[in-house]
């Protein structure tokens, strides 16, 4: 039975990022409309059943409701919900073991953060953009997006052809992994954790990419203002914040430019490791969420790794499934 | 924004007395030594603290029935609002206006309010004087997620809009409207995503969390001063206790009374330290008892029969309460 999974963050979108810049409100009536039209695609590729995070705000079973009749079949994961990440991550993880062919994320670089850690790396991934600014997940109409993924999900095209295997960078401590970034994982000097988002770099320390590009927002464009590494580009970027460095303006959110002195740029290659220094107390922000406090001399180590997601191109699963039409 | 030890003392301070006074106002009301209704802000405390920590002494706020945990972030004295519980004449409002009407106007607090949604359009009235008289203050306007359901709300946060005035509305969304649950009560999620309604930024913020809710706030204080109007911060919480003292909470399911208590706001549950105080988890939402279930699905369709839409005290007292 072809199956695929929805994970939708009903917090997705909300942050403080609304006050200190000009980021945009995607409400989730329009992600139960954009779920809505994901399932019509899901439903013409040919899926039987789809999978779907529950969770407080109903996205999805709003979206059937607008939906009407169909033949998919369309039910909840039994899972429990207590409002945070973990549930995108318990969620993605009872998907993998329903066997699901892909899961469609609506959310951000977080919310694909939390579902990667429950899915790992073997089960495709689609994440459609409903955060703030993001640059592992795009911006994507859910019709041709839910075509895409029952294309997959049906076996009308394959993960070698329409997929990307995304890098990833993981922390770890003396005792092994720790916790992951899709994107970019930064050091701050900040105490606290608090709003989470970031949007003055006065408190940056240092930043690791897994891609830097200048036509993103966020903290991953201030490498992209240094030099350019894309998605597909097998290695990322080290930055080190410090006076009398290169002076770069970047992007940070949407419609918020600040500058920020490079001390130091590397280059970091697949599988290479850079301790982490902990002279004074620092909070560590994964894909551009502060997360994790590191007190004095905490021994964290950051490495790049080519064994993060794989992504589902639309494009290319549209290119190789349709090639005989839909029937 | 990093908080300097004073600072970070001072919200602590303010978080544990806010919660001291009111375990204390509990004990002295189950002793029958309070007359009227008391409304206790246990577990909401960081969101008056973070928000009142970002505003200076000439700022003013309004409140709610539920604004001990207002009046103390705002700095009025505790012994004066403690009298003015207790009915006496030392209090704040010479006693007569109890627990719901606790005002200091020379604090900044404008007033608690029995009625619910009626701060709103006295927050307007504070910032349109502030804007007239060029003073440079903003108000914050408390309220809870039932005022969100009132025309008052609408229609202050849609003239403090248009009149672009300094005020920073603060929903405190505590998962309940007196015994309505917000998932039934409310047609939407996130009380913020109204703000783009009226052409404000909102912004949703865990209110367990008084770093989140001060980073915040003081952004919002930050745009407000500036000139550039209004905001709106929803802050999701829980409410500890019932809707008043003496309130048997029949409509709370064992398992959503018996979760909350465990999840403790930062900096209250021991002493502070960066660790304890900067991780909060945001699963602010009521389990259901039931993995996989909203909460809503638990909650009765609306029942067509009239029911009485005033409380009456189940104890000596003869005052009554709508909220």
């Amino acid at each position: 039975m072809s199956k695929v999974g929805i994970v939708a963050n009903p917090a997705s979108g909300r942050d403080i990022r609304r006050l200190v810049a000009q980021a945009w409100v995607v409400s989730n009536q329009e992600k139960s409309a954009l779920t809505a039209r994901l399932l019509r695609g899901l439903e013409a590729a040919g899926v039987e059943q789809v999978l779907y995070m529950p969770e407080p705000a109903g996205i999805c079973p709003k979206a059937c409701q607008k939906m009407g009749s169909t033949r998919l079949r369309v039910a909840p994961l039994e899972v429990p919900v207590s409002g945070g990440p973990e549930d995108s991550t318990r969620a993605a993880a009872a998907m993998v073991e329903a066997g699901v062919g892909c899961i469609v994320t609506l959310g951000g670089d977080g919310t694909n953060r939390a579902v990667f850690k429950g899915s790992g790396s073997e089960v495709p991934l689609l994440p459609i953009s409903t955060g703030t600014n993001n640059v592992f997940s795009e911006f994507q109409e859910g019709t041709t997006a839910g075509l895409a993924a029952g294309l997959l999900a049906t076996g009308r095209t394959d993960r070698e052809t329409a997929c990307t295997r995304s890098k990833v960078l993981w922390l770890h401590d003396p005792s092994g992994v720790v916790d992951l970034a899709l994107v970019d994982l930064a050091v701050t000097t900040r105490t606290f954790i608090g709003a989470r988002a970031i949007w003055e770099v006065d408190h940056l320390k240092e930043l690791f990419l897994t891609r830097a590009q200048p036509w993103s927002i966020g903290l991953s464009a201030i490498g992209g203002f240094v030099e350019t590494v894309t998605a597909e580009d097998p290695r990322g970027l080290h930055l080190v914040f410090g006076p009398d460095g290169r002076r770069v303006t970047a992007p940070l959110g949407p419609g918020l430019f600040r500058e920020i002195s490079v001390s130091a740029v590397h280059r970091l290659a697949p599988g290479e490791k850079k301790p982490l220094e902990m002279r004074e107390p620092a909070t560590l922000a994964f894909d551009g969420e502060r997360d994790r406090l590191a007190g004095i001399g905490e021994e964290l180590e950051v490495r790049l790794s080519s064994d993060g997601p794989w992504v589902l191109d639309t494009a290319r699963a549209a290119a190789d499934g349709l090639r005989s039409g839909l029937s | 924004m990093n908080l300097s030890q004073y600072q970070l003392r001072s919200m602590y301070r303010t978080m544990v007395s806010i919660r001291t006074f009111e375990e204390t106002v509990k004990q002295a009301f189950a002793k029958g030594h309070i007359p009227g209704f008391v409304h206790l802000y246990v577990g909401e405390e960081a969101i008056a603290t973070g928000v009142c920590s970002a505003l200076r002494p000439s700022d003013t706020i309004t409140s709610t029935h539920r604004g001990h945990g207002h009046c103390i972030a705002k700095g009025c004295d505790m012994n004066s609002m403690m009298a003015e519980i207790y009915g006496k004449a030392t209090g704040l409002c010479k006693g007569k206006g109890g627990s719901m009407h606790i005002a200091d106007v020379g604090k900044g607090m404008l007033g608690a309010n029995g009625i619910v949604g009626g701060g709103p359009p006295l927050a307007c009235g504070a910032g349109l004087t502030s804007q007239v008289t060029g003073s440079g203050d903003v108000c914050a306007c408390f309220f809870g997620d039932g005022a969100c359901e009132q025309g008052t709300f609408h229609e202050s946060a849609n003239l403090a809009a248009i009149w672009n005035l300094p005020v920073i509305f603060v929903a405190e969304n505590n998962g309940y409207a007196q015994s309505t649950p917000a998932s039934y009560h409310c047609a939407i999620e996130n009380i913020a995503e109204r703000a783009a309604s009226y052409g404000i930024p909102g912004a949703v913020v865990d209110g367990s969390d008084v770093f989140a809710v001060h980073e915040a706030a003081v952004e919002a204080v930050k745009r407000a001063r500036a000139g550039q109007g209004p905001s709106l911060l929803e802050c999701k919480t829980y409410r500890h206790h019932g809707h008043f003292e003496g309130d048997q909470q029949t409509y709370r399911m064992i398992s959503t009374r018996a979760y909350p208590r465990a999840r403790i706001p930062s900096g209250i549950s021991g002493p502070w330290s960066p660790s304890t105080a900067g991780s909060p988890r945001r699963s602010w939402m009521p389990s259901t008892g039931r993995p996989g279930r909203p909460l809503k699905k638990h909650w009765p369709t609306p029942n067509p029969v009239p029911c009485p839409r005033w409380k009456r005290s189940p104890a000596t007292s003869t005052s009554v309460t709508r909220s």
